[in-house]
């Protein structure tokens, strides 16, 4: 049998010393009416070379960037993984390694953390950092509980214009505890200041992603202004490439900063594992959720880390702690930290204007299409929306017959943006493939009109 | 070990403190297109004014870095991690390589279902697996950790109780329950209503028959429970609960005990979680990433997280597998897309590698371990619960601690000697706990240098505790002061 | 200074009459239970409380405990030097690491709480 070492000789000498005639005997407690009486119905055992076969094939049957021009992103974004985070990751040492609960022999994934809390904590302009959280939406929903926590009102204000998922996801978490989640209204691409009273008053935060679903960077100033006059905390939710470049919340004065890690040297893989972050001022590290590394010595003045103000988590505070989480992303942390290391300021300024230059580029060329515009006259990062003159989901069906995949489509998050696509251009998107796609669009609108 | 004790001024510092302005660890390729001027693009307001300060370092320089934390770290393939609940088994390699194939790795998740197949048919018969094992009717995949996974079931709870018009507000949780449980339910909007175990570590089913009432949404139980005992009589359990009109949710964290034996859902259990990087050899990364699915008998599937892969075998939509969306009554969703897809590859590849008698023999061998390890060591450490246990068992070091050497000292000790310490004070009715699980992937021979370490331990604690106390002493550092961490909050970097 | 002269709950907090309020703290018993503290979280200075209601949490490295009010009334004012130094709790629970004091609204409810010998009683059964 695969990784169990014992044989059966082990076997009946185990079950001699413990006095059990049998195997069997050892499930004695379990009801008989309760045992399983035949097999289950699975399939295998495999060899490892029947299991790798099969394992080929199915990823054979899925297509990638590899095989296809993508300009798939809202969210999750492919990026070149550099080699060296891969095999950081790869190390058992990291990889298989438990949660650090002893830290003396666990320093490796202490020190790990504390520089990606650093890390996180720099990147966003706050004062400190988690461990990280499941993924960007959960991060948010947990950030709104920390609102809710601190402020003590049953209300939080989220901008039409973050990702619908992670509404979604901030909906499941908020909903049950009789939160009430209020719409901050957009005014075409972006969350419209003027308008944010109404939905802010009795908020404990308003929540807004900068850039947001649309690509479109948000009047964040302007709104950390409103939040502040409605008393509600500012939640900003944020792409972390984005920041080599922006303003980071801490500037701008965000009370918490959350968003999407996946970009620093994760892959996509079909959505998860991704990688949530949160960030917030001293005065709320009490409140953060999940697990935080701290610096302090051993009794002979070494300098080591341990998981500190555990009294927060579940397995002390139990049903009073700030969150339930656990199991968090460490291991996805640690890509990113290996990441944030090799490309530095300047490696990710650069790779962040490198994607910003190429997209701003693909928008130049696809609105100069006869029949297809900028949807929103909004200053933009990675990704921007292009109307095009008709339906998307047709557009795609008919661009996907020539090889390219132009964007997600709209129209099923956002009434009246059904003949839109955001376009997503990834650091592995070059002049040649832009055009490419700009020359494919034009052809389905030229064949679209003939029709 | 985990490496030599360090010498004070040799500690590896931070990539902070590695970084030297100039030095860049990644080169780009150059910009066929016009470079942006930021300001222009995006308005002088917005962008930064000044850098984030990340650090500056060549490739060897971070490859260096951190191969030597790595070598800071206790890790699976050194030696056993006997931590009870966590199901610490050897980590397939092949798992690791098939998750790493670029049709997995680079597959965006919003691919339509044609160009998706393999990562959909995975998907949909890794749900069809788990329920094959389980008992269970329907799967969700989407939560990304157990606890995750736990708050779906009490979200699910939630729905199936308001939908009939009732105004449910307590669940009950035993007092040996994993803390993530009372987080869970309370987070779900309940209220945790703790019941106290009886003499024999199991559930008190007269307690439970008196805390039971109309306002009793459900219960949470792990089986077997945290003591590592099966509840016998967790028929009368559920038939209890069931009796008011309550679900009773499995925390499925010690399912290694029941793979091909018992399946929960024979047992009467409502739902449950699956904890894919326990039970299904997913590595645990030092921390996550996880995955969490959630099984329900089909009463429940409605209120399932959307999407759901399914399987439509005429291909009237044009393709075999795709993504179910429909669902109103669903609870809505706990991640931003599927769950942890890589992590479910991973599990997949592994049922796959067992067979039907792999798993049983799974089961089969980590109960026998688990007992091995408890008839040797049950003579020098007090042994709270004695019987058959399943694939772990708590010992209590409270022999020890009345010669002034506690759990916390034995699990330091354990470090000394090349070895991770067991669960230490949990559950939380056993005074100076030491939950301990080997799981069916440790040897004889890894099992009996176990229980020497133990034993020698023990006789330490008797004849010269300050060994013990005074552990470890053989780790990279000492004990951390962990007062001076929670005072002083040192938690990022402040230098340059 | 000494735990004689002080009444004590059944939830571990001491209790000094000094005019109409009362210093309260926690008792040396329940300090050397949890541990070394690292953090208390104070009060509201002139919020009300209700005998019984929860009043702060006393954080150590591994658990957490609740102060309980021992008698109703208003809190007059709080110990701020325990935000720097936590740990006086340890050090000395019946003097400077007192936490709060209470303006009493009823002297009667003082006859409830236990004499310093039955707290010694109480702890030891």
């Amino acid at each position: 049998m695969p990784y169990i070492p014992n044989t059966d000789n082990d076997r009946e000498q185990m079950l001699r010393e413990i006095g059990a005639e049998s195997l069997d005997d050892l499930f004695a407690d379990v009801p008989a009416e309760f045992r399983l009486d035949r097999p289950l119905d699975i399939p295998g055992p495999l060899s490892e070379q029947e299991l790798t076969r099969h394992m080929a094939k199915l990823a054979s049957m899925n297509t990638t960037p590899e095989r296809v021009l993508s300009f798939l992103g809202g969210g999750v974004y492919d990026m070149h993984v550099p080699s060296l985070v891969s095999h950081v990751t790869g190390m058992p040492q990291f990889y298989t390694a438990y949660t650090p609960y002893q830290a003396e022999a666990s320093q490796g994934t202490l020190q790990a953390i504390y520089e990606f809390q650093t890390l996180i904590a720099r990147l966003t302009g706050m004062d400190v950092a988690n461990a990280s959280l499941y993924d960007g939406a959960t991060a948010m929903a947990e950030a709104a509980l920390l609102a809710v926590g601190a402020k003590r009102t049953r209300k939080v204000a989220v901008a039409e214009t973050v990702s619908p998922a992670f509404r979604s996801v901030l909906r499941t978490y908020v909903g049950s505890l009789g939160v009430e989640v209020a719409e901050l209204p957009r005014d075409g691409g972006a969350t419209d200041p003027g308008r944010l009273a109404d939905a802010a008053d009795g908020a404990a935060a308003v929540i807004v992603q900068h850039p947001n679903f649309f690509g479109s960077l948000e009047p964040m100033r302007e709104i950390r202004a409103e939040a502040s006059k409605a008393g509600s905390l500012l939640i900003a939710v944020v792409d972390p490439l984005s920041l080599a470049v922006l303003a980071p919340p801490g500037e701008y004065g965000a009370d918490v900063a959350v968003g999407e890690g996946q970009t620093l040297g994760a892959p996509m893989g079909f959505g998860g594992p991704l990688l949530g972050f949160v960030a917030t001022g001293r005065e709320h590290l009490r409140r953060l959720p999940g697990r935080v590394v701290g610096a302090t010595e051993d009794h002979e003045g070494r300098r080591g880390y341990v998981m500190t103000l555990q009294t927060r988590e579940q397995h002390i505070r139990r049903a009073r702690a700030t969150s339930n989480i656990c199991t968090n992303q460490a291991l996805v942390a640690l890509g990113a930290t290996v990441y944030l290391s090799l490309l530095g300021d300047e490696g990710l300024k650069g790779l962040a204007l490198r994607v910003a230059s190429t997209a701003r580029y693909a928008a130049q060329v696809l609105a100069r299409v006869d029949g297809v515009s900028l949807r929103f006259e909004r200053p933009f990062f990675r990704e921007f929306v292009v109307e095009l003159p008709f339906d998307a989901h047709r557009a795609k069906a008919d661009l996907a017959e020539a090889g390219i995949w132009p964007g997600v489509s709209c129209g099923c998050y956002y009434e009246g943006l059904e003949n839109c696509l955001l376009v997503s251009v990834s650091e592995n998107h070059d002049r040649h493939d832009v055009d490419t796609l700009a020359s494919g669009v034009e052809a389905i609108v030229a064949q679209g009109r003939d029709t | 070990m985990t490496g030599p004790r360090q010498k004070r001024d040799l500690r590896e510092p931070t990539v902070f403190e590695l970084s030297v302005p100039g030095r860049r660890g990644w080169r780009l390729p150059e910009l066929d297109v016009d470079e942006v001027d930021p300001a222009r693009a995006f308005g002088e307001e917005n962008l930064r004014s000044e850098p984030a300060g990340l650090p500056a370092l060549s490739e060897p320089e971070v490859a260096r870095h951190f191969a030597r934390l790595a070598e800071l770290n206790y890790h699976i393939e050194r030696s056993v991690y006997p931590l009870g609940s966590c199901t610490m088994k050897y980590n397939p390699k092949v798992n690791e390589d098939v998750a790493r194939l670029a049709g997995f790795t680079r597959l965006h998740p919003e691919t339509d279902a044609a160009s998706s197949q393999g990562a959909l048919s995975l998907m949909y018969n890794l749900s069809r697996h788990l329920c094959e094992i389980s008992g269970m009717d329907a799967v969700s995949l989407e939560p990304p950790a157990g606890a995750s996974g736990e708050l779906t079931g009490m979200l699910i709870a939630r729905a199936h109780h308001r939908e009939r018009g009732e105004d449910r507000h307590k669940v009950i949780v035993p007092d040996s329950a994993h803390g993530t449980n009372p987080a869970s339910l309370t987070l779900a909007g309940f209220t945790p209503v703790e019941l106290k175990s009886g003499p024999d570590g199991r559930v008190d089913v007269d307690a439970l028959r008196k805390a039971v009432g109309e306002d009793t949404a459900g219960v949470m139980i792990t089986n077997p429970n945290t003591l590592g005992v099966f509840e016998s009589r967790i028929g009368d359990v559920i038939d209890i609960v069931h009796g008011v009109g309550g679900l009773v949710y499995l925390d499925g964290a010690n399912l290694n005990a029941s793979l091909g034996i018992v399946r929960p859902g024979d047992v009467g259990f409502d739902m449950m979680h699956f904890n894919l990087h326990k039970t299904f050899s997913a590595p645990h990364g030092g921390g996550g990433p996880g995955a969490g699915p959630v099984g329900v008998k089909s009463f429940l599937k409605e209120y399932l997280p959307r999407p759901l892969p399914a399987r439509d075998e005429r291909r009237s939509r044009g393709v075999e597998y795709y993504m179910d969306h429909e669902g109103e009554r669903s609870i809505g969703k706990v991640h931003s897309w599927y769950g942890n897809f890589l992590v479910m590859v991973k599990a997949y590849a592994y049922i796959l590698a067992l067979g039907p008698e792999g798993l049983r023999r799974v089961a089969e061998n980590a109960v026998l371990n688990a007992n091995y390890l408890q008839e040797k060591l049950k003579d020098v450490y007090e042994l709270p619960y004695d019987g058959r246990c399943q694939h772990e068992f708590v010992l209590s070091a409270s022999r020890q601690k009345a010669g002034g050497v506690k759990a916390l000292d034995v699990a330091k000790r354990l470090l000394d000697l090349g070895l991770h310490a067991p669960t230490v004070y949990f559950p939380l009715i056993v005074k100076e706990a030491l939950m301990v699980e080997p799981t069916e992937t440790e040897s004889r021979r890894s099992l009996d240098g176990f229980v020497e370490a133990m034993r020698r331990i023990a006789r330490e604690a008797e004849e010269d505790p300050e060994k013990v106390t005074r552990a470890p002493v053989a780790t990279p550092v000492g004990r951390l002061d962990e007062v001076r961490a929670a005072r002083e909050l040192d938690v990022v970097w402040e230098g340059d | 200074m000494s735990q004689s002269g002080l009444r004590f709950t059944k939830t571990h907090e001491w209790v000094r009459e000094e005019g109409g309020e009362v210093v309260v703290g926690l008792s040396d018993y329940a300090q050397g239970e949890l541990g070394d503290i690292v953090f208390v979280e104070l009060p509201e200075v002139g919020s009300s409380v209700s005998k019984g209601d929860s009043l702060t949490t006393i954080e150590s490295v591994k658990s957490v405990s609740e102060i309980y009010a021992p008698v109703t009334g208003k809190v007059a004012s709080v110990n701020d030097a325990l935000d720097a130094e936590p740990g006086t709790i340890n050090t000395d629970a019946y003097g400077e690491g007192w936490i709060l004091r209470i303006e009493l609204s009823d002297p009667g409810e003082l006859e409830g709480l236990m004499s310093s010998d039955e707290y010694e009683k109480y702890t030891k059964g």
